[in-house]
């Protein structure tokens, strides 16, 4: 549905009874909002259901943007905050992050299947470590190196300075340094043999 | 790492290979590495730690051409300059030999279950006759079968031949109520759709149920992972009664 009012104009709209607005909303950030779910849930459904509380959350809340920021980013944080109260809920159950979703991915140039299972193996040693990264650490390296955030939108995101930003991702990045050479990870092991000699 | 290195806050390196300096601090950290191997050594990892974390993503089309792109194997990556060893880190290489030998085993297997096949299809073939008597049967029971089961389906469901005509935006507003979606016992359920509207659905394939159309995933048409269209969440919004109200909370108020 593609309608050439701005965020701003149809939020004014929806405020002034013209709910069916909404939806144009909803079409126009959907795709962008799931995305990032689902790089920090890393589960479809889970993601769904987060963004569809998003949208509804954003919906009853509408009056309390004031524009200072654009409507993505103010989507954007409330998808962080219903993401962190979903994985603070599925605490109590099991945990299936652990088991990462590799089923869905995209269709690769190289038709190998031998390619394929060889990195399906290193996304899932990948995302095994990512897993282990503490909250505040796997977030901000999901929302830099898969999301593609800058650090200023980090840090708006998570209300947090930029320099907070920075030390937290190197913090994470050499983490999963660690995690990899402990894992054997190709990729790091012949560098230490080098190294060594 | 001399008395420089021992001041240098290592955090400046994420940020560098990020691209997140200032000019100043890029001078600054660009000289550090240049001066000291164990920085240099640092920023491979580091560039390989962000390389695999990028390529872990769905959105990476391939790990390997992701690895082989990423900023510490490009040219014009800002460290380039430091001439890091790249078969000594790259795993691309290593994935790419090793799928060499696995398609060498492959190519041998193929082979080997080609000839096997040819030899069965020369000296156990079954008479065709006698192969070809029980299909005809079968194929003629299975089109007994499906058009006693389409009359059943047509005279159970004669008055809604009207709701399978109807325009989707018209069923969709019928078929698919507002939906809050909850897992009971483990799996997802929706709210109630009539039996009408269900097999509407499936005579009108075009039209899609979330529930019972084709995974999203699965359709070539979202095969960049687009969100699943859900305009049962506009009509859930819409019809729900929820109002944009003053009294919510502003915990989420970010501006």
């Amino acid at each position: 549905m593609e309608s050439p009012l701005d965020d701003l104009e149809l939020i004014e709209l929806i405020r002034t009874g013209s709910v069916h607005h909404f939806s144009i909303l909803v079409e126009r950030h959907q795709n962008r909002i799931f995305q990032f779910l689902l790089t920090l849930l890393r589960n479809r459904q889970d993601a769904e259901d987060v963004a569809q509380e998003t949208f509804i959350g954003a919906f009853r809340k509408l009056h309390s943007f004031e524009g200072r920021s654009s409507f993505f980013t103010w989507l954007r944080r409330l998808a962080y905050n219903a993401c962190i109260d979903h994985l603070r809920k599925q605490k109590s159950r099991k945990s299936d992050l652990s088991t990462p979703d590799v089923s869905n991915l995209n269709a690769s140039p190289n038709e190998n299947p031998v390619n394929q299972l060889v990195e399906r193996e290193t996304i899932e040693a990948v995302r095994s470590a990512i897993d282990q990264l503490p909250e505040d650490q796997r977030s901000i390296v999901c929302m830099r190196d898969i999301e593609g955030m800058d650090y200023a939108e980090i840090a708006t995101c998570l209300e947090i300075p930029i320099g907070t930003v920075r030390s937290r991702l190197h913090r994470a990045r050499l983490e999963l340094k660690e995690i990899f050479e402990r894992a054997g990870l190709r990729a790091f092991t012949p560098c230490q043999e080098i190294d060594n000699r | 790492m001399n008395t420089n290195n021992q001041r240098f806050d290592e955090s400046l390196i994420s940020a560098y290979l990020d691209g997140e300096l200032s000019e100043q601090e890029r001078l600054v950290v660009e000289s550090a590495i240049q001066e000291s191997p164990p920085l240099q050594k640092l920023v491979r990892e580091l560039s390989t730690v962000r390389s695999l974390v990028a390529a872990s993503s769905d959105k990476s089309a391939s790990l390997s051409r992701s690895l082989q792109s990423s900023e510490w194997t490009s040219s014009s990556a800002p460290h380039a300059q430091l001439s890091p060893d790249r078969d000594a880190i790259v795993p691309a290489s290593e994935l790419s030999s090793l799928a060499k030998r696995h398609r060498v085993t492959i190519g041998i297997l193929a082979s080997l279950a080609a000839v096997l096949l040819i030899f069965l299809t020369n000296n156990f073939l079954i008479d065709k006759e006698l192969a070809v008597a029980p299909q005809i049967a079968l194929e003629s029971n299975a089109q007994k079968a499906s058009s006693e089961i389409e009359a059943d389906i047509t005279s159970s469901h004669a008055n809604e031949n009207q709701t399978v005509l109807q325009s989707s935006a018209d069923l969709a507003e019928r078929a698919a109520p507002p939906v809050a979606s909850s897992r009971e016992n483990g799996s997802r359920t929706k709210a109630a759709i009539s039996p009408g509207a269900v097999m509407a659905t499936l005579r009108v394939p075009r039209f899609r149920i979330p529930c019972l159309a084709m995974p999203w995933h699965l359709n070539p048409r979202h095969q960049h992972r687009a969100y699943p269209p859900k305009r049962n969440l506009c009509l859930f919004i819409l019809n729900s009664g929820l109002t944009p109200t003053r009294t919510d909370q502003t915990r989420f108020d970010g501006n």
